[in-house]
């Protein structure tokens, strides 16, 4: 009987003990089921896109290296000293009156051109720093791009500088469909050079970051205000560019580019012992540290054992079984307030730009896409970015996508450099966070002025 | 597609912890009590649409956990030897003190329990199953079932040892 009593008292015990027992699961939990109930096709689809982005910036970047070193090149400057062309007393340059491919002569412009050159500029063409004649009757044959790059080619980098691609192009075009033989005019003071050149450059850019929330229904982020919870942050964008000259107007930018994004996660406080001596017992747990906050871009698996944090605000600091037990917070010193998620991303940019205007100082309009690869997603303590991670952002996308658009203008300094400035604006289309981490999702985007030098070929 | 994902996700806040402490009692580690609770959310977000509202939904998703915990047993007790599946001599652990029994300790050394006696003493003692019902979910005979359940419960008693009486008092 007493046997029958001590067994009914054990079941009873353990059953008061256990039968409600509830527990925080690890915040990486979610995370597993929702992946696993998750179609796998998204995600294989992502990496396909971005070698398919690279694949094609890649071979732009090859076809116009290849365009600008055997034809702009070598072959050119073979034929540049058989060019017959000589300039109009305007122009300081010795005349050159050679023969031209093929070997067929091509006249020296008359005094009778080089009146009209005077003619021109007096009958109100735009008044030229530079004119350049040439007879058109013998370079019918020529392909309109080559009579452009050749043309061009026999002037002074300087000099080259200050004539107008555009220009130049239409006059010949012109000229070669005619086929009128007349004495063409191609004058300009714009500063663009032809197209199918090429310059490389390096850009720093301070860079203002946010993000936005878009929820998938009126339940997302309703539960916690990340809104008034996180704040933007400043950072800065290092990288070299690569300016292909498509046509006249429109340019093609790539290259690469070390971009620093991320958030300030405020109201939440952290706690250190004054000798900053561990606080967890790491034999207890089998997770190096158990806490972990929720943000709007991710969850922040924290790592430094020396810290405890707590949420201000909201839930969300979460901390399991493991964490601090016993500990007093009364004696722990109360640390810096906040921290900063910062997120550095390897970055493709495939821009494309257009000319508004070119008077000396040059306006363009430039929009496109960049892929971005994720490098590292550390967790700092308070406003520092750089030094002493305290933890990692969990749930963010390896490969993501934006699109990027603004204005630059091109200031021209001396012989082929030219300075860029350039407000940017970028935006990424693609949710920082993996599907399924967070029920809304967050879109970061940054508001940057590039500021960069780039030397023309 | 992704409205479902919310209402998944609110299931999941809503029940999460209440489960996880179900996984925890019949695992012998958090590891284990997750890869629990991952098929156990996967099968209730599956067969969300076969509920009908007969019961609560809660004793719903409770009977879909229990019985997840009973077919991981099952998989794994494949590839126990004996004496993991459950030989007396294999716990050891060492006293514990008044100060130290609380709900964690309690369910440590309920996890520390062989894996079969573990299973049959939470089916028995805490979801009240008879030792045929124990039988049937086990795969084991009714016999068995009770010899089991006899065993942990000395080994739950062993484990307090002397100052078992003392503790349960003082819980």
């Amino acid at each position: 009987m007493n046997k029958k009593v001590d067994q009914q008292y054990i079941d009873r015990k353990f059953r008061e003990k256990l039968e409600g027992l509830e527990a925080n699961p690890p915040v990486e939990a979610w995370l597993s089921i929702s992946e696993a109930i998750s179609k796998p096709s998204r995600t294989a689809a992502v990496p396909v896109f971005f070698r398919m982005v690279a694949a094609v910036a890649v071979l732009i970047v090859s076809l116009f290296s290849l365009n600008f070193l055997f034809l702009n090149r070598s072959g050119q400057n073979a034929e540049i000293a058989d060019w017959p062309v000589q300039q109009a007393p305007l122009i300081d340059l010795e005349p050159a009156p050679v023969t031209g491919p093929g070997g067929q002569r091509v006249e020296s412009p008359s005094v009778t051109d080089n009146a009209a050159a005077v003619n021109a500029s007096q009958i109100g063409q735009p008044s030229p720093a530079m004119a350049f004649f040439a007879d058109l009757n013998r370079m019918s044959a020529l392909r309109n791009a080559y009579l452009e790059r050749t043309a061009l080619s026999f002037l002074p980098f300087t000099q080259r500088g200050e004539i107008s691609g555009r220009d130049t192009f239409e006059a010949a075009n012109e000229a070669v469909s005619g086929n009128t033989g007349q004495l063409m005019l191609a004058s300009a003071t714009d500063g663009a050079r032809g197209y199918g050149n090429i310059s490389f450059g390096a850009h720093f850019s301070p860079q203002y970051n946010y993000r936005i929330l878009r929820g998938v229904s009126d339940m997302s982020f309703s539960d916690i205000p990340f809104q008034s919870l996180e704040e933007q942050i400043m950072t800065y964008t290092v990288g070299l560019n690569a300016f292909i000259e498509l046509s006249p107007r429109w340019t093609l930018q790539t290259g690469v580019s070390y971009m620093n994004m991320g958030q300030y996660v405020k109201d939440i406080m952290s706690y250190q012992h004054p000798l900053r001596l561990p606080l967890y017992n790491s034999g207890t747990g089998q997770v190096s540290h158990p806490q972990s906050i929720i943000t709007s871009q991710g969850n922040i698996r924290l790592a430094d054992p020396h810290l405890y944090f707590a949420d201000n605000q909201s839930y969300r600091v979460l901390t399991n079984r493991h964490a601090m037990e016993g500990a007093n917070l009364q004696s722990l010193t109360e640390s810096q307030e906040g921290v900063t998620q910062v997120f550095r991303f390897v970055e493709v940019p495939v821009v494309f730009r257009y000319t508004l205007f070119e008077r000396g100082v040059g306006l363009r309009l430039k929009g496109g896409l960049a892929a971005s690869y994720l490098l590292n997603n550390d967790v700092f303590l308070g406003h520092d970015m750089m030094q002493n991670p305290i933890g990692k952002t969990t749930g963010i996308r390896q490969f993501n996508f934006s699109a990027v658009g603004g204005f630059a203008m091109d200031i021209p300094l001396t012989g082929n450099l030219t300075f860029h400035l350039e407000p940017t604006g970028q935006l990424f289309i693609s949710p920082i966070v993996r599907e399924g981490v967070m029920t809304g999702h967050a879109y970061p985007y940054g508001f940057s002025l590039q500021t960069g030098i780039s030397y023309g070929f | 597609m992704q409205s479902r994902k919310v209402d998944q996700y609110r299931l999941y806040a809503m029940y999460s912890r209440k489960m996880y402490g179900i996984c925890l009692r019949y695992a012998a580690s958090t590891d284990e009590a997750q890869d629990i609770l991952q098929e156990g959310f996967i099968r209730v977000f599956k067969h969300l649409s076969s509920y009908k509202g007969k019961g609560s939904l809660e004793g719903w998703i409770r009977r879909i956990f229990v019985n997840t915990a009973i077919e991981k047993y099952r998989e794994r007790i494949y590839h126990l030897s004996v004496d993991e599946v459950g030989n007396d001599g294999e716990f050891v652990h060492e006293n514990m003190g008044v100060e130290a029994l609380n709900v964690r300790d309690i369910l440590t050394v309920v996890q520390q329990l062989p894996v079969q006696y573990r299973m049959v003493f939470n089916l028995y003692a805490i979801e009240g199953y008879s030792h045929k019902e124990i039988a049937e979910a086990l795969d084991i005979s009714e016999s068995t079932a009770r010899s089991n359940l006899a065993r942990a419960r000395r080994i739950l008693k062993h484990k307090l040892n002397k100052e078992f009486e003392v503790i349960l008092q003082a819980i």
